[in-house]
């Protein structure tokens, strides 16, 4: 139950001053919440789900190889893949365009997650605002070749054992190994659990 | 039990197979699939893989179940670990230099390999990712295949499609044990008319279609059942599409017209047709210029066109429509309009019905509907009256449908000068152009319906994907016309239609049996008139005969007689006068003899 102040009597200068003091206290407080965007920018984790990256090879194409795993997975219908055949017999499929449209994506990170090759990571980068809808769909060159990585820095990725300080705009030479291992089990249900530990690749 | 089926026992379920049939194909039958790569339901047996070992009680070692041959009393055991543990051990060896590369692969989704590592591999391999070894890749075998030799598992299913199938004999396995690998003849690329089957022929991704290669993954594409529009064969096909963009055709199994197979001209058929030189708004021919206008205009014209001219109306159908089309068309022209203009025969193409191009699949005539449009009796008035009755002035509206009158006629123009035209058609051909109104149709594929093939088999096909831009189903723009004509129509889908058609053609057949029977009755009796007036003229001339013959005999015999008596009587005078003639000589002797004894005396 709250005290209701009578206006005449002239009380509710108490609670005014009250009031005051509070903005008062934080006025003189030291450890403030805001920062000056975008002159000063938050440190976000290594995990942040910001703005994709198509990463390099070290001739600088793209690693990615068109298998469409992305594609098949995003929830979100947002990327669009056209594939093409590659020179190299040893890699043989390349993308001929590869699109993310942005304004579709929901940032759920799971094409990095089913990509093979590592050519799909995410970034810190968030700010996606633009002037129209077509910059908001990214095309190939757009997702190799950022600008503003070396602000942002790397986000969502398979592997965080390599040191990657920040502002490193493209991923080269191949990732760690997978060392992450499903439990198979055979159709009797066995689990083959010496195999699985002793094989490494 | 009849003597032809054996008792056998797989999974302790019994049943009965016919003799000569393997394991496997008995094991399908109580829906127990044993894994496989080398046998394929429409090629000869051959054993290769090893995948579909099984434990046959008695035996001493594990049997390949697809050429195995059933046996009475037969015990087969498909699932005990030891078989488990052999399949695990071929895939093993099957995958030892099996590069990791699913992801590129265009078979992924429906490899077997995958299929099967998931279901029974599932083994760390023990070969070190370098230690594979690297053999070739992206080796273009023709125009229709691309082989990759690391991912082959040497089943053997192309050579002996091309030695069985298409008999070209171009492919051969080269070298032996470890090194073998696939490959052409000299290295000649494969020319094959139905190259475009190896690809689905192969289980893994060793050979991909040239084609198809790279354009879409197979789990993305909607499957549609078809029929494949290329020639009157009408070969089963699955149509995969995308995004509404057909991206293959592939043999759907079907044992009494195609088996497995499409031939490469029918299996790339769908590209032409979907995009090139479509037809995609009603257009009306305005001074020389194809104007465009909305159905609705486009709709009312026709009827208005259809309204005025009547009986005196005249249909062009094709052997390209459905038989729903032509069911439609025929009772639009003949029952609703009351003409008997109505044709379907631009050339002499429909003589070739039955006529093989070739000894696997293809035939001559290029439409997949002549037999059907034959069977509806849609040819009655006969090309040239109707171009000669139009160059007369007396067909004041045609109506053309899906046929290229001016291409398979080039004298038809006369046609397009005297009469007003409304042409459906689904591109812009020679004759949609010179058309008073075209109307946008779907092709085959944009629509559903029944094509009847050479052998009168009616086989139903399904709408894969939508028409572009304004096109509309033409069996759907004929029931409108009709609706609008106030014709009792409520068809509301083609296999309402189909029921429709069917009564008809069981009442056609019908009419014809029972034409038949009378005819037959007719003949019947005719015959039985016939044997009664020959046995009759048969017995009055063997009477005469056996009179005649009586009649000689007599003659004979009196003649006989009578010879005999004059003989006889001829001896008894010969007789006679000799013995006269002897008593006379006699008396003669003994005169002289008398005499003689009177002078000596």
């Amino acid at each position: 139950m709250k005290k209701i102040v009578n206006p005449k009597s002239k009380g509710y200068l108490i609670e005014i001053l009250n009031g005051l003091s509070v903005t008062l206290k934080h006025l003189l407080r030291r450890d403030i919440a805001t920062i000056q965007y975008p002159e000063q920018r938050r440190e976000y984790s290594d995990r942040f789900r910001g703005i994709h990256i198509l990463t390099r090879r070290e001739n600088g194409d793209p690693k990615c190889v068109a298998c469409y795993m992305c594609q098949t997975v995003c929830p979100a219908d947002c990327i669009t893949i056209v594939a093409e055949e590659h020179e190299d017999p040893m890699i043989e499929k390349r993308p001929k365009s590869f699109e993310i449209d942005l304004m579709r994506c929901i940032m759920c990170g799971f094409c990095v997650e089913a990509c093979p090759k590592e050519a799909l990571i995410m970034s810190n980068d968030f700010e996606m605002a633009t002037w129209t809808r077509d910059e908001a769909v990214y095309n190939l060159n757009k997702l190799m070749g950022r600008s503003k990585l070396a602000v942002s820095g790397l986000g969502f990725r398979p592997y965080y054992d390599e040191d990657q300080s920040s502002g490193k705009p493209t991923m080269v030479g191949p990732g760690p190994k997978d060392s992450f291992r499903p439990v198979y089990r055979d159709m009797l249900g066995r689990v083959d659990a010496g195999k699985l530990e002793a094989g490494t690749e | 039990m009849s003597e032809d089926l054996v008792k056998i026992t797989i999974d302790g379920i019994e049943l009965e197979a016919p003799k000569g049939t393997s394991v496997l194909e008995a094991a399908r039958t109580i829906g127990i699939e044993i894994p496989h790569f080398c046998y394929h339901q429409d090629l000869s047996w051959s054993g290769t893989c090893r995948m579909c070992f099984v434990e046959v009680e008695k035996m001493p070692k594990l049997a390949t179940a697809c050429c195995t041959t059933v046996m009475p009393d037969m015990i087969v055991h498909t699932k005990t670990p030891k078989v488990i543990e052999a399949r695990r051990a071929v895939l093993e060896f099957l995958l030892l230099d099996h590069p990791i590369d699913c992801p590129v692969c265009d078979q992924a989704g429906e490899c077997k390999l995958q299929d099967y590592f998931m279901e029974y591999g599932l083994y760390d391999s023990n070969m070190q990712l370098d230690a594979k070894i690297h053999r070739g890749k992206v080796i273009r075998l023709g125009e229709h295949v691309v082989m990759d030799r690391e991912r082959c598992i040497l089943c053997k299913r192309c050579v002996r499609f091309c030695e069985e199938v298409s008999g070209t004999h171009a492919l051969k396995v080269e070298y032996r044990g470890n090194h073998s690998q696939i490959t052409t003849h000299d290295n000649k690329p494969i020319e094959d008319d139905y190259s475009g089957n190896l690809p689905d022929v192969c289980p893994v991704g060793a050979l991909t279609s040239a084609k198809f290669r790279f354009k879409c993954r197979s789990w993305l594409m909607d499957s549609t059942d078809s029929i494949c529009a290329g020639c009157s064969t009408g070969c089963n096909i699955r149509i995969d599409a995308y995004k509404n963009e057909i991206q293959r055709y592939v043999g759907r199994r079907n044992p009494d017209v195609n088996k497995s197979w499409l031939c490469n001209e029918g299996r790339m058929s769908w590209a032409e047709l979907q995009n090139v030189n479509r037809l995609d708004q009603p257009v009306i021919l305005d001074g020389g210029a194809q104007i465009p206008i909305s159905w609705n205009d486009a709709m009312e014209l026709m009827l208005k066109k259809i309204r005025k001219a009547g009986a005196a109306i005249a249909g062009f159908a094709s052997a390209k429509m459905s038989n729903e089309e032509l069911f439609l068309f025929r009772t639009l022209i003949q029952n609703h309009c009351g003409s008997g203009n109505l044709e379907f025969r631009a050339d002499d193409e429909y003589e070739l019905v039955e006529e093989k191009e070739d000894e696997v699949l293809r035939r001559k005539d290029k439409n997949p509907n002549t037999r059907g449009a034959l069977d509806l009796d849609m040819g009655v008035a006969g090309r040239d009256a109707i171009l000669k009755s139009a160059q007369a002035g007396e067909i004041p509206l045609l109506l053309i449908f899906n046929q290229d009158l001016l291409e398979k006629m080039p004298d038809a123009q006369a046609i397009f000068d005297n009469t007003f035209t409304i042409v459906f058609s689904p591109r812009r051909t020679k004759t949609a152009k010179a058309a008073d109104l075209a109307l946008p149709i779907a092709e085959y594929f944009e629509t559903s319906g029944t094509f009847t093939n050479f052998a009168g088999i009616k086989q139903r096909f399904d709408k894969a994907v939508n028409g572009p831009g304004e096109t509309r189903e033409g069996w759907q723009v004929l029931k409108d016309v009709m609706m609008e004509l106030e014709e009792n129509i409520t068809f509301g889908s083609t296999v309402s239609v189909t029921g429709a058609l069917d009564e008809v053609l069981a009442a056609k057949a019908d009419s014809i049996a029972k034409e038949e029977a009378a005819k037959q009755a007719l003949a019947d009796a005719e015959a039985a008139a016939k044997q009664k007036i020959e046995e009759a003229q048969k017995q009055a001339e063997a009477a005469k005969q056996q009179a005649i013959q009586q009649a000689v005999q007599n003659a004979k015999m009196e003649a006989e007689m009578e010879k005999e008596e004059a003989v006889e009587a001829a001896v008894e005078e010969a007789e006679e006068e000799f013995e006269a003639e002897k008593q006379k000589a006699i008396e003669e002797a003994v005169k002289k003899a008398l005499e003689e004894q009177g002078k000596s005396e």
